[in-house]
């Protein structure tokens, strides 16, 4: 009877079917989707301790500032996302060959470049790729494309980018208490999901997969984290 | 381009044919949320690599996934969502044991008496039961530390740091104080089923 009682309180924390998401709760309370649906939304609200909560936490994101005792550290990560923005994802370089007068030094700088490569063992080189496909983001990492999140749709495959230097992939699906469902060895960035794991694939049931790119001795050179996905509710 | 709301800086990004090789749009829309990310992503490890690291992470993969962000959707909420999961996902992906939260509850519920009133009720109405005795029972801050931890699942010294708390064990002392509560409302609840039957 515990065992109820805990996992009643652990259904009651979570929030049920009639919680509305964090986006639509803060567009409800912000009266942005009309008066009714922002009446329905403070009623739901004040009976509803996972919402209190989950409304407290969005708005600490949006209207927190740095603690003097974080300030230091705040600032170095804001500066290295700056300097590393996803945005910027033209080459840094580039900027010089749009002024005539530096086309002689961007050439030299590129014959430069070409000479440095040659010199470069060929694990550097497979390092390096990476961290320019991402800027200076981890170079060891797997990016995953798809499914991420929710879903509207089964999806039939696993995507992701491809790794330079690797000549296959080892992909895993799971169950979120890490029970594997399959795994398999690719030669591409896709892998065909079989019919023994779409059958798995219901909705708001998560999942979880993850890729390692290998070289051609099987070494392992990258690795995504787990990424996570399930089936959206038909709404 | 700082007089544009979110959602227009978005809406003009994807209108440009060329939209990719012209960051403005997008530098503008992800600076503003830059320190915002790099505090969660802080509060929620505990350090500057680490948060440096997951704030990265976190403002790729909105990066990455542009296309599906829902235009009638805010852009704060849904880039809020990503930092949140990416923080718990990568924490679980480096943890070396699984996290205990039912156990946890489990164990702290089986110290009061049995709850014959709610377990007796339908599924769906113990549940709600629980809600409206958790909501009558705890303080504002019981149950925001009861949430995080145990339904967002994040560490216990992350939900210190997050709701801010200064005292001395942080929001450990929460989750006793609000099993406390909640078992001493269970005992009275079932005193009290007891005493009408």
């Amino acid at each position: 009877m515990a065992n109820n009682t805990a996992n009643d309180l652990a259904q009651a924390l979570n929030g049920g079917d009639e919680c509305p998401s964090v986006d639509d709760l803060v567009m409800r309370i912000d009266g942005q989707l009309g008066g009714k649906l922002r009446g329905e939304a403070e009623s739901h609200l004040a009976g509803c301790a996972h919402c209190q909560a989950e409304l407290a936490l969005f708005r600490e994101f949006t209207s927190s500032a740095a603690r003097p005792e974080e300030q230091a550290d705040i600032d170095a990560i804001v500066k290295k996302l700056r300097k590393n923005s996803p945005a910027k994802r033209t080459p840094w370089w580039s900027a010089l060959f749009k002024t005539k007068v530096w086309m002689p030094a961007a050439a030299a700088l590129a014959a430069a470049v070409l000479v440095v490569t040659f010199v470069i063992p060929k694990h550097r080189i497979a390092q390096t790729e990476i961290s320019s496909d991402m800027g200076a983001f981890r170079s060891a990492r797997v990016n995953t494309v798809a499914p991420l999140g929710d879903v509207t749709q089964v999806p039939a495959e696993l995507r992701w980018l491809p790794v330079p230097g690797a000549t296959q992939y080892r992909v895993a699906v799971s169950e979120v208490d890490r029970t594997q469902l399959w795994n398999a060895t690719v030669d591409g960035s896709v892998a065909n999901l079989p019919v023994t794991v779409t059958r798995k694939i219901v909705p708001l049931k998560t999942l979880e997969w993850q890729v390692t790119a290998l070289d051609a001795k099987g070494v392992a050179l990258a690795e995504s984290t787990g990424q996570k996905f399930r089936l959206a509710p038909n709404r | 381009m700082q007089d544009y709301s979110d959602e227009e800086l978005l809406a003009q990004f994807r209108a440009s044919p060329d939209a990719r090789q012209n960051p403005e749009l997008l530098d503008e829309l992800f600076g503003r949320y830059y320190s915002r990310v790099a505090i969660w992503c802080y509060r929620f490890c505990g350090t500057r690599e680490a948060a440096a690291d997951l704030s990265q992470d976190v403002f790729l993969k909105a990066y990455r996934n542009l296309d599906s962000f829902r235009g009638a959707a805010k852009f704060s909420t849904w880039l809020y969502t990503i930092a949140r999961n990416h923080c718990v996902n990568d924490m679980k992906a480096r943890a070396t044991r699984p996290a205990q939260n039912a156990e946890t509850l489990d164990l702290e519920l089986q110290d009061g008496e049995t709850p014959s009133a709610l377990s007796s009720m339908e599924r769906r109405e113990a549940v709600e039961g629980m809600r409206t005795l958790m909501n009558g029972t705890l303080d504002e801050v019981e149950k925001k530390v009861m949430v995080m931890h145990f339904a967002h699942e994040v560490p216990l010294d992350g939900v210190t740091r997050l709701l801010g708390l200064t005292n001395a064990s942080g929001a450990r002392a929460y989750i006793v104080s609000a099993k406390r509560k909640l078992n001493a409302a269970i005992q009275r609840l079932n005193a009290r089923h007891g005493g009408s039957s």
